[in-house]
């Protein structure tokens, strides 16, 4: 399955005028325009969503679900209006259906603890994946260490792709969960989720999936994937930081009891015993990042004004071409080659380090990550301590392309 | 530019061709830094006598920051003990918070434009902390050692 849809009939999209919604785009850095390339780490603001932060500073500032004043009743709809547009852009089936919470990370482990914990036993086990963030890896081992389970590791190629007959083969009467990214954060390899997770439900396997690095490239419709747990963040997705979404299958959640204690999850407190809120505000306790999540409703209308159509075709473009280029630096390699792939592109250059390239190319307005991206078992597959990644957005150009490649050039001519 | 400040000849030569860098035979101690940012791993072998460094060698791949500090911070490492250690690294310290360049850094003093590259501190002070780690370190057991390679090797050793 390729999960990026395209429709042909959508005129090209205008980048020069999409930049100038992104005002974090003008920016100069060392004296040259920036050219933002570390796209998959953070994504870039649009104005929209700036204003829409601060119009609930200046005009809808109460908290939310307590205030029967106008601006409590203001932010709450405001807020609540968030969670209604998530659940449209990925099919939720039900707002109720959609708990929101600090990102990615606090989603995968409300799994851990409130549906992982009370249910696994010794004997049994999680299946995970070579290519996790650690977000997908940790929570997991914390739930192996308190309960007697195991984790299963399913292999990859050398290009980056799940071996999807050696996960099947991982996935026997005692495994209980399945837990994998929907898209490497330092691949860009596109998992074909729907496959796999017809696979694990045959079996009687929840399967959760990490789509923080899907939503900002693709078109996502949980109920068609298949899945029981989708996972995912808004800061990837042009939102603001701090703000993250756990969708679960339908009746999943009433089985799940509180991860964390306060206000707003509650029905009744009392000091012999409480009772909870049905989800998905038994999930949500205390003030939420009720900003946040107005800046993240903005973002969402805004990747709509462009569609995720001509986002994903304008992002395989600059793939093909950032690709391209890169290939002709001599001593350039590129790790993880999938066939399906979103505009990620993990690279390493012989004789030089990946933290000396994104020094010098930051010294020209470049700004790439380098390090591990938080998946040391992949870089341990690969057997590399480090790579640089260029992650690029549809408001990227093949001229910033170029002007990294000619930086690239230039920092391995002074080290290699 | 600034980072050609950074990237000086000095640090690059260093870079190039490190000085105490490969194995050592007979190790009294050794130790190893981590910088969890990329996961470098710097390795340091040190022969220790009477508490003063008499030789010492690094390993490990990094970047081109870790590789020049740690060939540089060797230089003023032989003949020293854990007191220059600690001195030096207060030194390096003030360094990298932009203070005026101090001649018994010796060559380290290169990396000064470091104090504009405060994400790549971790880089340069990966040597200290192998070399500390080393010195902290219990000491390798040289004769039981050598008794367990003698054990598992033809009798009458190469010694």
């Amino acid at each position: 399955m390729n999960a990026v849809r395209v429709d042909s009939s959508a005129p090209p999209l205008d980048v020069q005028r999409v930049r100038a919604d992104f005002p974090g785009l003008a920016r100069r850095i060392n004296g040259k325009p920036l050219v933002y390339l570390d796209n998959a780490n953070t994504a870039q603001k649009p104005q929209c969503v700036i204003d829409a932060v601060a119009a609930y500073y200046t005009q809808h500032n109460a908290n939310v679900s307590r205030a029967v004043h106008t601006l409590g009743s203001e932010a709450t709809a405001l807020y609540e209006g968030t969670r209604d547009k998530l659940a449209q852009w990925i099919n939720a089936g039900s707002r109720e259906q959609v708990v929101l919470t600090s990102g990615t990370t606090m989603s995968i482990n409300l799994v851990a603890w409130s549906w992982a914990l009370p249910r696994l036993r010794a004997g049994e086990s999680i299946v995970l994946t070579t290519m996790e963030h650690h977000a997908n890896i940790v929570p997991w081992q914390l739930v192996c260490e308190r309960t007697g389970a195991t984790i299963k590791v399913a292999p990859i190629t050398q290009t980056g792709e799940l071996i999807i007959e050696e996960l099947f083969k991982l996935l026997t009467p005692e495994v209980r969960l399945l837990a994998l990214t929907h898209v490497s954060n330092a691949l860009g390899t596109v998992n074909p989720i729907a496959l796999i997770a017809a696979e694990a439900r045959k079996r009687g396997i929840t399967v959760l999936v990490d789509g923080s690095q899907a939503l900002p490239h693709m078109a996502v419709d949980v109920q068609a994937l298949g899945v029981d747990f989708y996972a995912f963040t808004g800061h990837k997705m042009f939102g603001p930081t701090g703000t993250g979404v756990l969708w679960a299958r339908a009746g999943l959640l009433d089985g799940m009891p509180p991860f964390l204690g306060g206000g707003e999850m509650i029905r009744v407190v009392k000091f012999s015993g409480s009772t909870y809120a049905d989800p998905p505000h038994r999930f949500e306790a205390g003030t939420p990042n009720i900003a946040g999540f107005i800046g993240l409703g903005a973002a969402l209308d805004y990747m709509q004004s462009i569609g995720i159509a001509r986002i994903a075709a304008a992002e395989r473009e600059l793939l093909h071409y950032a690709t391209a280029r890169l290939l002709d630096i001599p001593g350039l390699r590129i790790l993880g080659q999938a066939a399906d792939k979103a505009a990620v592109i993990s690279f390493l250059i012989d004789g030089v380090h990946a933290h000396d390239l994104a020094t010098l190319i930051d010294a020209d307005g470049i700004a790439v990550r380098s390090g591990h991206h938080c998946a040391h078992p992949l870089m341990q597959f690969y057997g590399v301590a480090a790579t640089a990644r260029a992650s690029l957005s549809f408001y990227n150009t093949t001229e910033e392309v170029d002007r990294c490649v000619d930086a690239l050039e230039r920092a391995r001519k002074m080290l290699a | 530019m600034a980072v050609e400040n950074l990237y000086r000849q000095v640090v690059l030569a260093h870079n190039r061709e490190p000085k105490r860098f490969g194995e050592m035979p007979q190790p009294t101690h050794a130790g190893a830094g981590e910088n969890p940012a990329c996961g470098d791993m710097l390795h340091v072998a040190l022969r220790v006598d009477d508490g003063r460094i008499v030789d010492l060698r690094f390993s490990g791949e990094a970047c081109a920051v870790t590789i020049a500090a740690a060939s540089m911070l060797g230089d003023l490492m032989v003949d020293a003990g854990a007191d220059r250690l600690q001195e030096l690294r207060v030194r390096f310290a003030r360094l990298l918070l932009g203070e005026a360049c101090d001649p018994a850094l010796g060559e380290l003093a290169a990396l000064a434009e470091l104090a504009r590259h405060p994400a790549r501190h971790r880089c340069a002070l990966l040597a200290f902390e192998a070399v500390q780690a080393a010195l902290s370190n219990a000491p390798i057991d040289a004769a039981a050692a050598d008794a367990a390679r003698a054990a598992t090797t033809a009798a009458g050793g190469d010694r």
